[in-house]
């Protein structure tokens, strides 16, 4: 199959799966995710190239995602994280690996804010909040 | 988890209620030219937030010289049309509502950005056409719909005042420099930007104030839910068993238990108020029908069982407030005015003065101290008398004073509720739309229960919906629990993001963390008990769990460590049931989370189980629809995970 678009719908706490619950719009891998309670976001990866594309969907109906934004530059294998407020994509690889934090509002996405860098810089990492 | 402090002050500005709104016919609001001082050629920014009903519309436009307006074409969407038509990519659907900026910039180009997201436009081509004469607002008599918090400036607004704006902040809140006018629609027509460039306004264009009769419809409209929730049609529900809806809360035998905490305000030195909407389904009550009840201690088959009761009176339109003092109960009542949605309001002065007043207009008033019982505030029955309230309730507040009359008409006037804006996510799903009142003081605030955004269809076996006796204010389907502390409103929020191993060359075992609110460089928050790249990353308020990965070779670790803990390093927790790498981890963020995915020597389609507290190994959770992803992105809004692209075997 290759890369794909499809975005899968998985109920947490009843083990049911719903396929093609949405679409990006751009097939892509090695793309990272976060979300607030409402808007998911998934951002670069690589599609026939790196991407610097912010994707977003609306959980609650899925469909196909719209722009968000774009990161500081195209990259891959980043990690993710947000709160209600706030998205931050960390680190991945445009050929080399990265430190930079791109951080942007969930409510207005655009352009990347210049959060700060990781301790290393590096890809294949994976981000979470709490 | 951990406490964020929200800005008490912001209000949103997407109101239904506190905006102009142009009937499509003769609505218009002339403004004076000087409001764009660049016209013809030069720098302004227009910024204003729009709700349609139809498409074809001008917004706003010159009605001599040449023609230039900014419009919603056929298709839905915005254009500005001059000497060529440059139109957006997004359609705008209708009865929504969308921040729209409009900007020409030193080379005359035109850019144009919908809810803080710029739009590629059709045409790219400076726009130079010269123009006299008044500007109508309305077009002239064709916007169908509603304007609000409308700035024009002879300056860019710069990028984040787009994103504020868009967010939900005032103009008055950004308050960006050299504004030519500023028309917030929310109580006349007036210039609020020092200018004295007021509009006048022809036909029927009206604001908040006029007391627009749409303001109730609206309310119950959205009171019934959204479209998509299928059974709610225009007619209310009374099949349901549960409480449930979009707005409000819809009740037929069901209750929302309060607690105990706001028995503070029976004995508060400056009185109390208690206010809600309440949805009347039938003129006359066949029995009583209770809006709140506080229940006396002790049974139904003495004299105590009303310390404090608001309901429908049997066999009446009215309603009633009855208080008992331990031998005697006291009503007074106030015709309720018939079916809809009525505007209920008790205030009790710390004299035992208490007064009923239903839509800011009867009223009614006695003096009687109560004997106050201990049991539960309940919403929508009394103590199990099956006198449960038939209709629909929402926005119920309590504040530990007595409102001033101005207030409480603003509350009324305004469909409001108190001035607050919980919506800090801007979430399309749990805006305070319409019903904010900005003249009302937060002072003495004790409780807040929107009552909006209840799961729709959420089943209650027990008819019972309790929310937490510490919680203030409650958002009903999400974890945000927000809470007015200190006069400042406070939430639930994640603040720690941490970013978890990976490659930097070799395989790391790393993790670092910042403060997601506060720019920075990440600090070390510890180190995984194995370095390895692309695991499954959950956590609920207190673990940070870090699945899978690979050193070359899939790993089936689980790893855990403190996320309230700074300088920890992580410790075993259990193991997969497979090794994995490349698999993506969503989580609710209290129980548990799944590593999806992955690889591990072939793409898989496993989904594994974590039970995030519980040291342990993963339990089989099924399988993903595909027969094995690998390399996708992950996200969830806590019920629900979302896995993202990847690349499919």
């Amino acid at each position: 199959m290759g890369t794909v678009s499809t975005i899968e719908k998985v109920t947490i706490a009843s083990q049911s799966v719903a396929d093609n619950y949405g679409d990006l719009r751009t097939a892509t891998r090695m793309c990272a995710g976060c979300a607030d309670a409402t808007i998911g976001l998934i951002g670069g990866g690589e599609t026939s190239s790196y991407t610097n594309v912010i994707d977003k969907f609306t959980m609650a109906s899925g469909g196909t995602a719209t722009s968000f934004g774009t990161l500081s530059v195209a990259k891959q294998e980043m990690a993710a994280f947000a709160n209600s407020t706030k998205a931050i994509f960390t680190g991945g690889s445009t050929g080399s690996v990265q430190a930079r934090m791109d951080r942007y509002s969930v409510a207005s996405g655009g352009s990347a804010e210049d959060f700060g860098d990781l301790e290393v810089a590096r890809r294949s990492c994976s981000g979470l909040a709490a | 988890m951990a406490i964020k402090y929200l800005d008490s002050k912001r209000i949103r500005g997407k109101s239904v209620n506190s905006s102009a709104f142009f009937d499509g016919t003769d609505d218009y609001v002339t403004a004076p030219a000087t409001i764009l001082s660049g016209v013809g050629t030069g720098i302004f920014s227009m910024a204003m937030w729009i709700r349609k009903t139809a498409n074809s519309n001008a917004l706003i436009r010159y009605t001599t010289g040449n023609y230039w307006e900014i419009d919603v074409n056929g298709s839905g969407k915005l254009e500005y049309a001059s000497n060529t038509n440059r139109v957006i990519d997004t359609v705008l659907a209708d009865a929504t509502w969308y921040h729209i900026v409009v900007e020409r910039d030193g080379s005359d180009i035109i850019s144009i950005w919908v809810d803080g997201v710029e739009e590629t436009l059709s045409d790219s081509t400076a726009d130079t056409v010269s123009f006299s004469g008044d500007i109508k607002i309305g077009g002239a008599g064709t916007w169908t719909g509603n304007i609000q918090d409308m700035v024009i400036t002879s300056d860019l607004l710069t990028a984040g005042e787009i994103s504020d704006l868009a967010g939900g902040k005032t103009v008055a809140q950004v308050n960006p420099d050299n504004q030519t006018v500023h028309y917030p629609f929310m109580v006349d027509f007036t210039d609020s930007s020092g200018n004295a460039r007021n509009g006048t306004a022809s036909g029927s264009v009206i604001t908040a104030t006029n007391g627009r009769g749409d303001d109730k419809a609206t309310l119950a409209t959205d009171s019934l839910g959204s479209a998509a929730d299928g059974t709610n049609s225009g007619a209310v529900s009374n099949s349901a068993t549960a409480i449930y809806g979009k707005e409000s809360l819809i009740f037929t035998s069901d209750t929302v238990n309060l607690g105990n905490d706001l028995d503070v305000l029976t004995t508060a030195s400056d009185g109390f108020t208690f206010t809600c909407w309440a949805y009347f389904e039938n003129a006359t009550a066949s029995g009583h029908k209770t809006i709140i009840s506080k229940p006396a201690v002790g049974s139904w088959t003495g004299n105590l069982y009303h310390s404090f009761t608001v309901q429908h009176a049997s066999g009446t339109t009215n309603v009633e407030l009855v208080v008992n003092d331990g031998s005697t109960y006291r009503s007074i009542t106030v015709a309720s005015g018939g079916v809809g949605w009525h505007f209920i309001t008790v205030t009790k002065t710390s004299g035992n003065v208490f007064v009923l007043k239903v839509d800011d207009n009867s009223s009614a008033t006695m003096t009687y101290s109560p004997t106050w019982g201990t049991q539960d505030w309940v919403i929508g029955e009394t103590q199990t008398q099956s006198r449960y309230w038939d209709g629909k309730i929402q926005d119920v507040a309590f504040w530990s004073r007595v409102l001033t009359g101005a207030e409480q008409t603003a509350l009324f006037t305004n469909n409001a509720t108190p001035a607050v804006d919980y919506d800090n996510s801007a979430s399309t799903t749990s805006t305070n739309t319409g019903k904010v009142a900005t003249s009302v003081s937060q002072t003495g605030l004790k409780a807040y229960y929107t009552f909006n955004d209840a799961t729709t269809g959420v089943t209650n076996s027990a008819n019972v919906f309790n929310l937490p006796e510490n919680t203030l204010f409650e958002e009903t389907d999400t974890y945000k629990t927000y809470w007015l502390q200190d006069n400042e409103w406070k939430i639930n929020d994640l603040t720690i993001g941490c970013t978890c191993v990976g490659d930097d060359g070799g395989n790391s075992s790393l993790i670092d963390y910042v403060t997601i609110d506060t720019a920075g460089d990440a600090e070390t928050w510890g180190n995984a008990t194995q370095a390895r790249f692309d695991p499954a990353t959950f956590a609920d308020a207190t673990h940070g769990i870090i699945a899978g990965g690979g050193i070359s070779a899939s790993q089936n670790t689980i790893d855990y460590f403190a996320v309230a803990v700074p300088a920890t390093n992580s410790t075993d927790w259990g193991d997969l049931i497979t090794a994995v790498k490349h698999n993506v981890g969503v989580g609710d963020e209290t129980t548990y989370g799944l590593s999806c995915g992955g690889h591990d020597g072939n793409y898989t389609d496993k989904i594994e189980r974590i039970t995030i507290a519980t040291t342990g190994s993963a339990a089989n959770f099924g399988d993903l629809a595909p027969s094995g992803l690998g390399a996708a992105a992950g996200c969830s809004d806590g019920t629900y995970g979302y896995i993202c692209g990847g690349y499919e075997s």
